[in-house]
């Protein structure tokens, strides 16, 4: 009985701490949406270094509000926006997911290829103004690298990246690469 | 007469019991137990052997990444009523594919108790699909354990050059997704040499 009392009164307590408070909210502009050019179900082809030619389809572009991190019960927070596009492949297996956040928030938009994890800073200018690549010219192209310096394993090292196209290519540890392909 | 044939019921069941307790376990075959230890300790993965590079069907390598790798053995873990004892084995270990989100993980056990036996279980998992499969190998009766994969043992296969001696082949019968695990290679001391995916892409070992 005085086990059932407390849990009561705990419960009771428990629903008198406050609920904390949004204090702002931080939502993507139609301009931060179009950070990540791809359209849905659209399909990316690439290719890898040995001419392997594959194709990436945007699976999904989801919208969503988060909350921000809060410590304590009753501790005020904000919310912001974040989208995500994902590719896939079945052949490599590779999945791609690219989160942008509304810059006042968060400059880094977020890349993870096959579960690692880089991070573009959309607030510094890009790398390149103009990068060739093959027979194609790509203007203002961000670089992404690895913080993991295990070169013995082979994975992304390092991505290249436009808000006009996209993923360019994709540098692995081994120096292998897979580019988008120039539908020129 | 319900009580009676109540009472007939019970003592023959007493009567069961009493020579049932009166069966003796035959004795551990030590000579037999110590041979079958010995063969199955050759399927553990040399130490020699560290990570691996790996190539699809279409020429993408990575990194087949071992872990966990573990062995022991404990004695006095069986004793029949002969004075025998006896101990038991076990061997693991891990592979992560670098890339693709593939798992792959190796349990040899060798015992005297014979529910436990010596066998080998290969558990796959597609970590995207949350595709988890596993079958094990019987080394005394020389089938699968289970109806989860076909385990057929391969003399002289050859993958990218090499001739493996002795291989398990496991395929596992109920692969749906494109990308789950369909076929496994194990050869003997050396470990996962080669698998394939239920859409047709195969991983060898490279010793380029």
């Amino acid at each position: 009985m005085k086990i059932i009392l407390s849990f009561i009164a705990l419960l009771f307590l428990s629903s008198c701490i406050p609920e904390g408070q949004e204090t702002g909210r931080y939502q993507l502009t139609n301009e931060e949406e179009l950070t990540i050019p791809y359209l849905a179900e659209e399909i990316v082809a690439f290719s890898y270094s040995n001419g392997f030619e594959f194709d990436l389809k945007v699976s999904s572009k989801d919208s969503k509000i988060q909350k921000s991190e809060t410590h304590h019960a009753g501790d005020n927070y904000f919310t912001y926006e974040t989208l995500t596009t994902t590719l896939k492949s079945n052949v490599p297996e590779l999945t791609i997911a690219l989160t942008v956040f509304p810059l006042a928030y968060s400059p880094l938009m977020s890349v993870e290829i096959n579960g690692y994890f880089f991070e573009i800073d959309l607030s510094t200018p890009p790398e390149w103004e103009k990068l060739i690549l093959g027979e194609k010219e790509y203007d203002n192209v961000y670089q992404a690298v690895s913080k993991d310096s295990d070169a013995e394993i082979i994975k992304p090292e390092k991505v290249y990246f436009s808000k006009e196209t996209g993923i360019i290519q994709i540098i692995m540890t081994n120096d292998e690469k897979f580019t988008v392909k120039d539908e020129n | 007469m319900k009580n009676s044939q109540l009472r007939m019921r019970i003592n023959f069941c007493v009567i069961l019991l009493i020579f049932a307790s009166c069966v003796e376990e035959p004795c551990l075959d030590i000579p037999e137990l110590e041979r079958r230890l010995t063969d199955i300790k050759e399927w553990e993965v040399k130490d020699t052997i560290g990570n691996q590079t790996i190539i699809d069907s279409n020429g993408i390598p990575q990194t087949l990444i071992m872990s966990s790798l573990d062995s022991f053995y404990h004695e006095n873990i069986v004793e029949d009523d002969c004075g025998n004892i006896f101990g038991s084995y076990y061997f693991s270990i891990q592979y992560n594919t670098s890339f693709s989100p593939l798992h792959l993980m190796v349990d040899i056990q060798g015992s005297g108790i014979s529910e436990d036996g010596y066998n080998l279980r290969l558990t796959v998992t597609n970590t995207n699909g949350v595709s988890v499969k596993s079958s094990t190998y019987d080394f005394v009766t020389e089938t699968s354990r289970d109806d989860n994969a076909v385990i057929t043992t391969v003399e002289g296969f050859q993958s990218a050059g090499i001739l493996y001696s002795d291989v398990l082949k496991f395929t596992f019968k109920d692969s749906m997704l494109p990308n789950e695990i369909k076929t496994v290679y194990y050869a003997k001391g050396q470990g996962i040499v080669k698998f394939s995916e239920q859409n047709g892409n195969e991983f060898v070992i490279s010793n380029a």
